[in-house]
């Protein structure tokens, strides 16, 4: 093997190309380790604050909508600012923001250091990948993206049950806690090791676009989660639906009137290939995160297992996701992603068919095997379609292309969470007897509120399940492009295989 | 087993799907084939998770020896407890057996029933509990569903406790009230032992004299000891009988 050059930064000074990875992974891996491991924590939150699904739902779906929203702005802040001074910024609001979380005695304050901590995963995860792809020669490319791929990979699943053993030992607080050493350390580490790594231009960006985008997807989200709690019909969930609507119509505008200088180039949506596969890898992205809040909600609530089994219990899923990555990488590159896609839209599909029917005694080790079922579905279909829709784009659109794809998967994945989340709080209250029965009758009303809770997951499953029916609906207008080495840049299509 | 099936079938449509390349047809036909035994196997799940699919019920009747819930020591009346939840239409009941010190009590759950039988020929106190439990119909679900922990999933509990002439069957609070209308009645209760005990003793001596005159001096403190311990039962359970009602 070659040996590699010594690293310089962009001033030309010399640096340790390996204390600099280190400190970005630990850095990576603690942001998604925030992102990925509340979901056992949540009937905690629930019962602590005194607070329903609808609204804990925030702490994913809030955390989901700010990092989307920031991944288009982390494009320009890259080109913007040093990225040395970038990384120390995040890492420093990420730490503010899981400090606050620590100390939250209210839900309010718990959620502004989770959005406070959204912003700074949301930088630091786009700039551990471009600085680790920029510092580190083409040919060590793919080892360097799989130790990235290995920490991102790690987080969501080692996230839930270390949090449900530290629910379970500590308290819900030394979740965040135990966070926050890490983060200092790394941004001690970062003052030291972390250089100037990404070449500075001096971009537009516009603000506008992005005041826009914050508004338009966070009064949407607002919508469809408050939706929970008052109802379809209410007028704040309308205003909060409308006025989603009007400004992200407007977001849209404005990109296509900004041409090259788009915030987001939305334009790419004309790419038909594109659009299938960011459609799909939104598809997908739903029917995992949705089905994480939700499933441990069952475990923890209907059949009354503590936070860390019910992490232990997703683990085998989590680490199949680990192992089928690779495995789903590698076909892609022989076979192209319509066939995985399908194939793992099915399973996908099949996997959720059983949770419809969930009840009280379904077999633990049941839910343990088909939620793994349902991960490896996933699998075979978010990495191959992602590539695959890149693939489409030509070459010089790559970068634009990635913004527009994780920005749609984030958002889609907050809104379609918080849709999963209200249509089981709408059943759920809706089948729940009336509260007098507590007091004349209370074997009756638990046995009640049990059959409400599980009227919800019924619903939220049946819903999970349609989203796999559409993929595979959707899967069929999908087709395999391959580039071709000599596309033209401005080629809006790619050769249809 | 049907979930290893599910699993196998799943793995198999997997790799044949993707990794298969000639005979289309042929493909096709293995491949759904495969599809539609995993759709059987989930939908045979479903069925056993709605309607109990390839189960049946068998009753278990098991019958213990109970124990008063509260110790004679602490109150001289054989007991037993119940819970009255919400307004009184759902109980609890606390027993104990008489093999243990702890205090069990019925499933709080709407499946559960209970019923409770005075008995004048019963000696002692006994509850028999009848589980109804779900059990595999044939050898073929028995292998199905191995693995799964199906087997014995506990249906229903019905208790019927049977109880002497001389127990009480009083509820939590009714207790309670007796307690504290015990210890407020400390004095009229003193008074009555020292009103009633000494005549009452009197009499019995007096009995056990006439039947046998030749009684030693001895023999006459037993009895009167043992009258006397009598005599204080009596009085003290025309208080417990007043407050317990």
């Amino acid at each position: 093997m070659a040996k590699m050059k010594p690293a310089t930064d962009v001033h030309g000074k010399p640096y340790s190309r390996f204390l600099l990875f280190v400190t970005l992974i630990i850095g990576g891996f603690v942001g998604f380790l925030a992102g990925t491991m509340l979901g056992t924590a949540y009937p905690t939150f629930m019962s602590k604050f005194g607070i329903g699904a609808s609204t804990v739902q925030w702490l994913s779906t809030g955390f989901m909508l700010v990092t989307g929203v920031m991944i288009p702005i982390t494009a320009w802040l890259m080109n913007r600012f040093s990225s040395k001074l970038l990384y120390i910024v995040a890492m420093i609001l990420f730490t503010v923001g899981i400090t606050i979380s620590y100390c939250a005695n209210s839900f309010g304050l718990l959620l502004t250091g989770r959005l406070v901590s959204a912003v700074g995963a949301g930088v630091m995860t786009s700039l551990m990948q471009s600085i680790a792809l920029t510092i580190f020669p083409v040919d060590k490319r793919g080892t360097i993206m799989g130790i990235v791929g290995l920490a991102v990979g790690m987080a969501p699943a080692i996230g839930p049950t270390l949090s449900g053993w530290i629910i379970d030992t500590f308290n819900w607080r030394m979740i965040f806690g135990i966070l926050i050493p890490i983060s200092i350390i790394d941004i001690i580490m970062a003052f030291f090791f972390m250089r100037t790594v990404l070449e500075l231009s001096h971009p537009k960006i516009d603000v506008l676009s992005a005041v826009l985008s914050v508004i338009g997807f966070g009064s949407f989200l607002y919508g469809t989660s408050e939706a929970g709690t008052d109802g379809w019909g209410s007028l704040q969930v309308l205003l909060g639906l409308i006025i989603g609507a009007i400004f992200i119509a407007l977001f849209c505008w404005r990109q296509i009137k900004l041409g090259d200088e788009a915030f987001l180039d939305i334009r790419l949506l004309k790419n038909w290939h594109f659009t299938i596969a960011s459609i799909l890898g939104s598809i997908a992205r739903i029917a995992l995160v949705g089905v994480e809040l939700i499933l441990p909600m069952y475990i923890q609530i209907v059949r009354g297992q503590t936070p860390f089994h019910s992490g232990l219990m997703l683990l085998p899923g989590a680490l199949m996701m680990g192992l089928i990555n690779p495995i789903s990488g590698f076909l892609y590159d022989r076979m192209g992603a319509k066939k995985l896609a399908m194939t793992g839209l099915a399973i996908l599909t099949l996997g959720t068919f059983n949770f419809i029917t969930i009840s009280t005694t379904t077999p633990m080790i049941e839910i343990i095997v088909l939620y793994a079922v349902r991960v490896v579905g996933v699998s075979f279909v978010m990495m191959p379609v992602n590539t695959a829709g890149m693939n489409a784009l030509p070459l010089a659109k790559i970068n634009d292309g990635t913004a527009v794809n994780n920005t749609l998967r984030q958002v889609s994945g907050a809104i379609g969470t918080a849709i999963f989340t209200t249509a089981l709080t709408n059943v759920q209250d809706h089948m729940e007897p009336a509260h007098h029965l507590l007091h004349t009758a209370p074997l009756e009303y638990k046995h009640q509120m049990i059959s409400a809770a599980l009227g919800g997951y019924h619903m939220t499953f049946f819903l999970a399940f349609l989203f796999g029916v559409l993929g595979i609906i959707i899967a069929f207008y999908f087709k395999d492009v391959k580039r071709k080495a000599d596309l033209p840049l401005d080629s809006k299509d790619g050769e249809v295989a | 087993m049907i979930l290893i099936i599910l699993v196998i079938a799943l793995l198999l449509f997997l790799v044949l799907s993707i990794l298969w390349h000639r005979g289309r047809l042929l493909k096709t036909i293995v491949c759904s084939g495969l599809f539609i035994m995993a759709i059987a196997c989930s939908l045979t799940l479903m069925l056993n998770d709605v309607s109990h699919l390839g189960m049946k019920t068998v009753a278990v009747s098991t019958t213990t020896k109970l124990q008063p819930t509260i110790n004679p020591k602490k109150l001289p009346v054989n007991l037993l407890m119940y819970k009255q939840l919400g307004t009184g239409n759902e109980k609890i009941y606390l027993y104990k057996p008489t093999a243990t010190t702890k205090i069990h009590h019925t499933d709080a759950d709407v499946s559960a029933s209970t019923q409770v039988v005075r008995s004048a020929h019963a000696k002692t106190a006994t509850v028999t509990v009848t589980k109804t439990e779900y059990r595999t119909k044939n050898v073929f679900w028995h292998v199905l569903y191995y693995g799964l922990g199906l087997e014995n999933q506990v249906k229903q509990r019905h208790y019927r406790f049977t109880v002497p002439a001389n127990w009480k069957v009083v509820s939590a609070s009714q207790l309670k009230r007796a307690q504290q209308r015990l210890k407020h009645d400390k004095p009229a209760i003193a008074q009555a032992m020292k009103q009633q005990v000494p005549p009452l003793v009197k009499q019995q001596v007096a009995q056990a004299m006439q039947k046998d005159p030749t009684m030693s001096a001895q023999q006459r403190i037993r009895v009167m000891q043992r009258a006397e311990q009598q005599a204080k039962q009596r009085v003290m359970q025309q208080f417990i009988d007043k407050a317990l009602q």
